[in-house]
């Protein structure tokens, strides 16, 4: 029914028309009318798509390399260093602040892309840091207090 | 380490030009001009253009961008807000410092004797003089002469034409200069200004060229009465 979709293109300079034999209803037409305009947009349409995807793209690599620079590792690695489980937290609530410059002139796609991004980047760069800060603090502990046993159980065992 | 030391570097700038912006004198009131902003990062290079307003009693930066996007960014406060007119779709970004646009603010702030370095903590160190030419040179405060070194400023015939920042190993970090001066209010206005900022292996530049600009004229009504459409799709962001 629908194999020509251009030829029903014709169909609509008349209310019906009459293909092999059969006659094809309005809503038929109008929907082979919409299937040829899908068909001859498609191209244009990819390549909008693609631009946009290509755009958002360029959108999340500026916003993580910026936020590679704001997000203040070694601060934030300190923090879980003398911090506890609560810094992590706490951490996790911190709004970075990317420049506003960023943005000026941008499509509203890449806008959004981009506020998405660098918050999302910048806060897993944060509590990553606080993390290996809170791990490192922690196993310097344990390696402290094994140190401190042995040499409690060592001193024990040479008094007997 | 790098990288934080040059963010430092353009965290003084920004503060600097931020200062000035909050502490000039009333000598104007509103602000209108045609601008052409020159983005360049390595490869990349942007250009946008548009027009730009500036209302002095609210503190209030509009920015109306034409090209490449049709654009409305407004500045007030701690709230940026970006418009599309065309789609009815905005952007409300509240952020827990005041909003501020660099290239904006390095424009009005050779309006400031001092270029609000004394604010910052800077000294005033030494000058040099030759003929027309005055060079002066500030000292970084005591807790950031580590990162930090001396802020040179240089006025050519009482226009400010350049300015810049050094870091601790007296290598320059970073540096606006000025050009094409108009005189309004008792001050040298630059028409065209270029911001530098130097990376490790890349300089980031910003260029930006006024035209058409008019000082304590009536701003459109548009721009005064500026307000979101109803029906506008708006997303809140939170920094």
């Amino acid at each position: 029914m629908l194999d020509k979709p251009f030829f029903f293109l014709k169909c609509f300079e008349q209310r019906r028309c009459n293909v092999k034999g059969k006659t094809f209803s309005v809503w038929e037409k109008w929907l082979s009318l919409g299937l040829a305009v899908l068909i001859i947009s498609l191209p244009v349409m990819a390549d909008q798509i693609v631009a946009r995807t290509e755009e958002q793209r360029q959108a999340i690599t500026e916003a993580e390399k910026q936020a590679e620079m704001d997000a203040n590792k070694w601060t934030f690695f300190v923090l879980g260093l003398i911090g506890t489980a609560v810094t992590l937290l706490i951490v996790n609530f911190i709004e970075p602040k990317p420049p506003q410059s960023s943005l000026l002139g941008k499509s509203q796609e890449y806008v959004a892309a981009y506020t998405d991004a660098y918050v999302r980047k910048v806060k897993n760069i944060r509590l990553n840091y606080t993390l290996y800060g809170c791990l490192t603090g922690t196993a310097t502990w344990v390696i402290f207090y094994a140190l401190v046993i042995a040499a409690a159980v060592s001193e024990t065992e040479t008094y007997y | 380490m790098k990288d934080r030391n040059r963010q430092r570097v353009i965290v003084l700038v920004f503060s600097v030009l931020l200062l000035i912006r909050n502490a000039f004198p009333q000598i104007i009131k509103t602000f209108s001009a045609d601008f052409t902003r020159e983005y360049i990062e390595g490869n990349k290079r942007e250009v946008v253009e548009g027009k730009i307003y500036f209302q002095a009693n609210s503190k209030r930066l509009i920015i109306f961008v034409t090209t490449p996007v049709r654009q409305w960014m407004v500045l007030s406060g701690n709230e940026t807000l970006i418009f599309y007119p065309d789609s009815l779709k905005a952007f409300r970004i509240k952020m827990q410092i005041p909003s501020h646009m660099p290239f904006f603010e390095a424009f009005i702030g050779v309006m400031k004797d001092d270029y609000g370095l004394t604010k910052l903590g800077y000294t005033f160190s030494h000058y040099k003089r030759k003929v027309n030419t005055l060079v002066s040179y500030w000292k970084p405060p005591k807790n950031l002469a580590k990162i930090f070194g001396e802020y040179v400023l240089t006025y050519r015939d009482n226009r400010l034409i350049y300015a810049e920042l050094k870091d601790a190993k007296s290598r320059i970090a970073s540096k606006v200069e000025y050009s094409s001066h108009f005189f309004y209010g008792g001050t040298y206005f630059p028409l065209e200004v270029l911001i530098t900022v130097k990376k490790e292996a890349e300089v980031i530049s910003e260029k930006v060229i006024y035209k058409n600009h008019s000082f304590n004229s009536p701003l459109p009504s548009e721009v005064i009465n500026f307000k979101i459409p109803e029906g506008t799709k708006i997303k809140e962001v939170q920094w």
